[in-house]
């Protein structure tokens, strides 16, 4: 027993070592030093299990997992570097960061796979005509400029490693939302449909749900935003009039946190419809709950994640951070998150990972020729199905708007618990 | 198995009843299981109820709670006061409580896993509140420790800070500015806006541009501390939108999401109290519904019980009931009903029957039996009457015989008396031959009447016994002088043994005793050519009774009997064969006198014989003693001197008076009286027969002579040779046969000492000397010539009566009679009136003879007498 361990083990060391040498190369290694900690703060999303053993197994470091809640790891990340070497979330949290200059430069020449990252984050647009949506957009802020200040214009130095992202919209239970509603075409204005009134589910953050409430509004045709990413006091005032109305009617379910939480808010039926994220959809799916994550016909809400370099974090930690982030773009983590329904920013890297079966259904928008197993290794996704928004490149042609931290953010909080505590 | 069905089968009555009585118990048993699951369910659905109202209580305060939560919540964003962070935390106390509670009360019995995984839910919804609060705290006092609005410009009044380079215009237009941040700040911070955080950020960059174009050296210190600023209020705004963040969003979130699961805990408990209430309520309908079915049927059985019970058993049992009463009045049943059925009734229908049969057949009985009582009685009719006839038949016999008796005795007694007078007077030797055999004739032919009238008396019932005082000796002396006669004509020798025990006196009929004892003996010598004839006598006492039995036994040595003659020898008329009869002749009546005798006394008699050998006959008479116990007839014997010889070839003493002698010395033979025979003071010595004697006499003298006193024992010896032997021996001679008196005397005579005898046995061997006047009270003229001459012959004097009623004038007017001999049967009057009448008046004594004053003795006694 003692023995298997122990080979089990080395094993595992030498195919670090190995992964180390081949991937990083300047890593430095040396036997009798303590293998470098790398410190990840974030959320669930992408601090994942399965993702955090298979990194240290191919790269021998050691990694430190802290999820959060977004708010929580925001706050704690801004206001205190020294907590963590990299920070995991969403790029309506980048400028944030940047200001309170929690967070370091990433320098372009020290990322492998950085010419194979594709147009979203550098042009915005993956083909010529398509959207490239409201709000802050990640090549808008991905690159450092010589001002201090995060633009679009290219200069060797990034603020976040760009790599898992998706777009949203809301999922509904096919054999649950009423049947009229159904044969419309998918619209974020069913959120607010009194065919569904108390069977509404919003994700609680205003930089998200905001956006799923204002495009439904938008959508149902109760208001028309000057620019929906950077909507106005006076806009969020008509809007949060009009959903306080509708809260007090009982319209909304419910205001889910986390995904898990959405999951169960769905198979327990207490909502029909609700803002979704992809692993739920999966998940929900898996166990057979008849979920269809819609594409709205006005496009979909578009987020970007973003891995950020404490800028607290030097030496081995930083080259340590460094190699973390390479690995993130070696191939196998995105096809482990592609079976999740999130996408890389270098997609063909991760085909090498995937299934023929596997590319066509995620990424090229085709019905699944065989049963998908997600990462938990259950089917969740059968033969036949389809995703709905078709291929990568149709879905990201189709951001009505991307999460955003706007202006009137500390206002629409206030709106936010006026909202929630009506 | 037969029994089995019967018992268990449910044609059974009993069966019946047990199984109506089961199903009964058995629906009073559901009745009382059912009413207890309701009363169960009810006390279920009661605390069930209880507990789902305890249940939202608790939810409802934990609400509360959670309001009250975010009410300090929001206090504590627009005060930062430290009593409701206190406050808060106890809230999170008692919330934490009420979950504690809820979660151990099983929540009314939703089930586990969703209650579970709602608490769970509420608590780390709770706890994420918790936490959030906690950062904003934090936040917060971070924010008012180091990040307060007037610290971040604090360093800007150091004057020192401003370069020197600067203009004075130039420094205002940078006071300005900071100026405009800082208002821009607290603007921030009293309404947190994006537009006072970019007022602020612009203020800061354009003061630092002013900086940097006025001063190029020593202007850092004043940049640093700008940047410094600028990074501080960015941090603060951080803070600032952290803390709206969290409460506005997170915590808002969190509590809404707490208040909806504490809802819908609500709406489910309420739930599940209404299914748990209408459950209930269906239940206890339901049991309600299975318990009037139950009682139902319980009714309906029992009706049907009843009902079963008078149709099936009690109507029946009643008709039965009538059956067997009108059975046992004994009336006539034609039919009855129920004869077919198969159970108890059915059975009980069969006894019915079986009792009428039986009452047909008594009946039947009964009219048989009172025919034969009806034959009967006629058989008792005939029997009486020919009992009466016989009676009659009887009783004229016995008048007849009475009438045979006096007819017949009477004239032969005058023969008889004739005869004996006649013999009295001188004549030739051919008449006195003659009147001798005449004389013999009438004595037989006396004899044979007197038996046969006898028994025939015996036999009509007519004996009376006596009951007298009478003296044994008396008796043996007369049984001797007839026997010894007898006895002599055939030279037989006669024993007569007393058992020296014996009371000399006893009450009883000693006539028939005698009567008994002379024809046992007359018998025994009748019967035996040769050899001896034995008598003896012994006393058994028996003291419960007061009696005592005379046992005699009379022992020949005759022709003895054989068993078939044995079997008849007490029947009368008959003697042992014809052959017998010729030879011995008699009336052959004698022993069936005997036996009826004895029988009479109440006695037994008992016989054994073997042919050829002899015959002994036993008699026992019950007797009763005098008065007084009288000591035994040889009791005063006394005893020969010691030293005493008896001498003997065959003792001639029995064993019983050899101990009465108490002789020491054993017998000597005849032979030893030759040889020196002593000095005995006295001696016995056997003589067996004449001869002896002759040949020992001179012995015997010579004895005599040397003073020794001797006695002889003779056996018995024909009447001359012992006279002619007392002659030779004037000495103690005792001869068989003797009586007890008889040896007393010879003991006497060999001791010296004389024994008291009575008068009677001293007169016995005196002459008759009397001298006396007697009434003779006879009718019949040749007796009265006959007794008038025997009286006279014996020197008395005698007048005569014809009746009795001459007798009694006679004795009135002249009463100088000694004694009265009176006939019985008298014409006027009989003999038996006329002595009453004498007795009446005192005059005679009606006793034996000679005992003044006059005894009176009837004639008809005097025969026995003569006899």
């Amino acid at each position: 027993m003692d023995n298997a361990t122990l080979s089990s083990g080395r094993r595992k060391f030498l195919k670090g070592a190995l992964a180390s040498t081949f991937t990083a190369g300047i890593a430095p290694f040396a036997i009798g030093r303590e293998k470098p900690l790398v410190r990840v703060m974030g959320t669930h999303v992408t601090l994942q299990e399965a993702l955090r053993q298979r990194a240290m197994e191919d790269l021998g470091i050691r990694l430190h997992f802290s999820p959060g809640g977004s708010a929580a790891v925001l706050q704690k990340a801004s206001m205190n570097p020294q907590s963590f070497d990299l920070y995991e979330q969403w790029s309506n949290s980048i400028n944030v960061l940047w200001q309170a200059k929690a967070i370091a430069p990433i320098e372009v020449n020290r990322l492998t796979y950085w010419d194979e990252i594709n147009a979203l984050t550098k042009t915005g647009r993956l083909q010529p005509h398509a959207s490239l949506g409201a709000g802050d957009a990640p090549y808008k802020i991905i690159n450092v400029q010589q001002n201090g200040t995060l633009g679009s214009e290219p200069t060797g130095q990034i603020s976040f490693l760009p790599y898992v992202h998706n777009v949203d919209s809301f999922g509904y239970n096919r054999s649950l939302i009423d049947t009229g509603l159904m044969q419309e075409q998918e619209s974020w204005g069913w959120l607010l449909d009194s065919r569904v009134s108390g069977k509404v589910a919003i994700v609680n953050d205003p930089t998200i749900g905001l956006f799923d409430l204002a495009l439904a509004a938008q959508a149902k045709g109760l208001m028309r935003f000057n620019d929906i990413g950077a909507i106005t006091k006076q806009e969020l005032d008509e809007l949060f009039g009009m959903l306080i109305e509708l809260k007090q009617l009982g319209h909304f379910a419910g205001f889910w946190t986390s995904v898990p939480e959405s999951v169960q808010f769905m198979q327990n039926e207490r909502c029909v419809v609700e803002s979704m994220f992809s692993p739920a959809v999966s998940a929900l799916n898996a166990s057979n709950v008849p979920v269809t994550f819609a594409a709205p016909k006005e496009g979909y809400r578009g987020w970007h994640g973003v891995m950020c370099l404490s800028s607290a974090t030097a030496g081995r930690q930083k080259d340590a951070a460094y190699e973390y982030m390479n690995w993130w773009l070696s191939g196998w983590p995105g096809a482990f998150i592609a079976r999740q329904g999130y996408y890389i920013s270098n997609p063909e890297r991760s085909a090498n990972y995937l299934s023929d079966a596997e590319w066509d259904y995620w990424y090229r928008g085709k019905p699944a020729a065989i049963d998908l197993k997600g990462t938990d290794g259950r089917i969740s996704v059968k033969q036949g199905q389809q995703r709905t928004g078709g291929s990568y490149t149709d879905r990201f042609s189709n951001v009505a708007v991307w999460n955003t931290v706007m202006p009137t953010y500390e206002y629409s909080l206030q709106k936010w618990y006026e909202f929630l505590t009506s | 198995m037969k029994i089995h069905t019967s018992l268990f089968s449910l044609s059974s009555i009993r069966a019946q009843i047990i199984l109506v009585l089961a199903a009964l118990v058995i629906l009073l048993l559901l009745q009382g299981v059912i009413a207890r699951a309701n009363q169960a369910v009810l006390f279920e659905g009661v605390s069930a109820s209880g507990q789902a109202i305890t249940d939202i209580g608790q939810v409802r305060a934990l609400q509360r709670d959670i309001l009250d939560l975010q009410r300090n919540v929001l206090i504590f964003r627009e005060t930062a006061s430290d009593s409701a962070v206190s406050r808060f935390e106890r809230l999170m106390q008692a919330i934490e409580q009420k979950l504690e509670n809820l979660e151990s009360s099983r929540l009314a019995r939703l089930p586990m896993q969703q209650t579970r995984e709602m608490l769970n839910s509420m608590r780390h919804h709770l706890q994420a509140y918790q936490n959030n609060f906690k950062d904003v705290v934090d936040a917060r006092a971070r924010r008012d420790d180091t990040l307060s609005t007037a610290s971040l410009f604090n360093q800007f009044e150091d004057s020192r800070l401003i370069p020197a380079s600067l203009s004075g215009a130039q420094e205002n237009a940078i006071r300005l500015q900071l100026s405009q941040a800082r208002s821009a700040a607290l603007e921030y911070r009293l309404q947190p806006d994006s537009i006072h955080r970019q007022a602020f950020i612009t203020a800061i960059s354009k003061a630092r541009n002013m900086v940097e174009q006025a001063a190029s050296e020593d202007a850092s210190p004043l940049l640093d501390a700008l940047d410094d600023t600028r990074a501080r209020f960015l941090t603060l705004t951080q803070l600032i939108q952290g803390n709206l963040f969290l409460v506005n969003v997170v915590m808002a979130g969190s509590a809404n999401e707490f208040l909806y699961l504490s809802n819908e805990l609500v709406k489910q408990v309420n739930n599940q109290y209404a299914t748990i209430s209408s459950t209930t309520q269906e239940q206890a309908l339901q049991a309600q519904q299975s318990l009037n079915i139950a009682s139902f049927l319980a009714i309906l059985l029992a009706i049907a019980a009843a009902g079963y019970t008078i149709y099936r058993i009690l109507s029946p049992v009643k008709t039965l009931t009538d059956v067997f009463r009108r059975l046992a009045r004994d009336e006539n049943i034609s039919e009855i009903p129920g004869l077919k059925r198969e159970d108890e009734i059915g059975q009980l229908a069969n006894a019915a029957q079986v009792f009428n049969n039986k009452n047909q057949q008594t009946r039947a009985l009964l009219d048989e039996a009172r025919d034969l009582n009806k034959r009967q009685r006629a058989l008792n009719d005939e029997l009486a009457a020919s009992k009466e006839k016989a009676e009659r038949a009887t009783a004229s016999k016995s008048i007849f015989l009475a009438n045979m008796s006096h007819e017949l005795r009477t004239p032969l007694n005058g023969i008889v008396g004739l005869i004996e007078l006649a013999q009295q007077q001188p004549m030739s030797s051919v008449l006195k031959r003659y009147l001798d055999k005449a004389a013999y004739s009438s004595q037989v032919l006396m004899s044979v009447i007197n038996d046969v009238l006898d028994f025939s008396k015996i036999e009509a019932g007519k004996l009376e016994l006596e009951e007298t005082s009478f003296s044994m000796h008396s008796l043996f002396n007369n049984l001797l002088s007839v026997v010894t006669l007898k006895a002599q004509e055939k030279n037989l020798s006669i024993r007569l043994i007393v058992s020296p025990g014996l009371p000399s006196q006893a009450v009883g009929d000693a006539l028939r005793i005698s009567q008994v004892l002379m024809n046992l003996c007359s018998n025994a010598i009748k019967f035996t050519e040769q050899g001896e004839v034995v008598i003896r006598f012994d006393g058994e006492f028996h003291p419960k009774s007061e009696h005592f039995t005379l046992n005699i036994e009379v022992k020949d040595t005759g022709i003895g009997m054989s068993d078939e003659q044995l079997k008849r020898v007490f029947s009368p008329f008959s003697q042992a064969d014809e052959a017998t009869n010729r030879k011995y002749g008699g009336s052959g009546l004698g022993l069936a006198i005997v036996r009826q005798l004895i029988d009479l006394m109440g006695g037994e008699l008992a016989v054994s014989s073997t042919p050829g050998c002899g015959s002994v006959f036993n008699a026992a008479i019950p007797l009763k003693p005098v008065e007084q116990p009288l000591p035994g007839i040889l009791s005063h014997t006394p005893a020969l001197p010691t030293g005493s010889m008896y001498y003997t070839n065959h003792a001639l003493l029995p064993d019983e008076y050899r101990q009465l002698l108490r002789v020491k010395s054993q017998p000597r033979p005849l032979e030893a009286l030759s040889e020196d025979i002593g000095a005995p003071p006295c001696m016995v010595v056997d003589i067996e027969d004449f001869s002896t004697f002759k040949a020992l006499l001179p012995r015997l003298d010579e004895c005599v002579n040397r003073g020794i006193k001797t006695g002889l024992v003779v056996n018995t010896l024909p009447g001359k040779l012992i006279e002619k032997m007392m002659f030779c021996w004037p000495h103690g001679l005792l001869c068989h046969p003797f009586t007890p008196i008889q040896l007393e005397a010879f003991i006497g005579e060999l001791t010296g000492i004389s024994t008291t005898l009575s008068p009677d046995e001293t007169q016995r061997d005196e002459p008759p000397a009397i001298d006396g006047h007697i009434l003779l009270v006879e009718d019949n003229a040749i007796n009265q010539v006959v007794t008038g001459e025997m009286l006279s012959s014996l020197g008395l004097s005698y007048d005569v009566a014809e009746d009795g009623k001459q007798a009694v004038t006679k004795f009135e007017n002249s009463p100088q009679y000694d004694l009265v001999l009176m006939d019985v049967q008298m014409p006027v009057m009989d003999g038996y009136e006329a002595t009453r009448l004498l007795r009446k008046k005192a005059l005679i004594r009606f006793r034996s003879l000679g005992c003044p004053p006059t005894p009176c003795r009837k004639i008809k006694i005097r025969h026995w007498k003569q006899e």
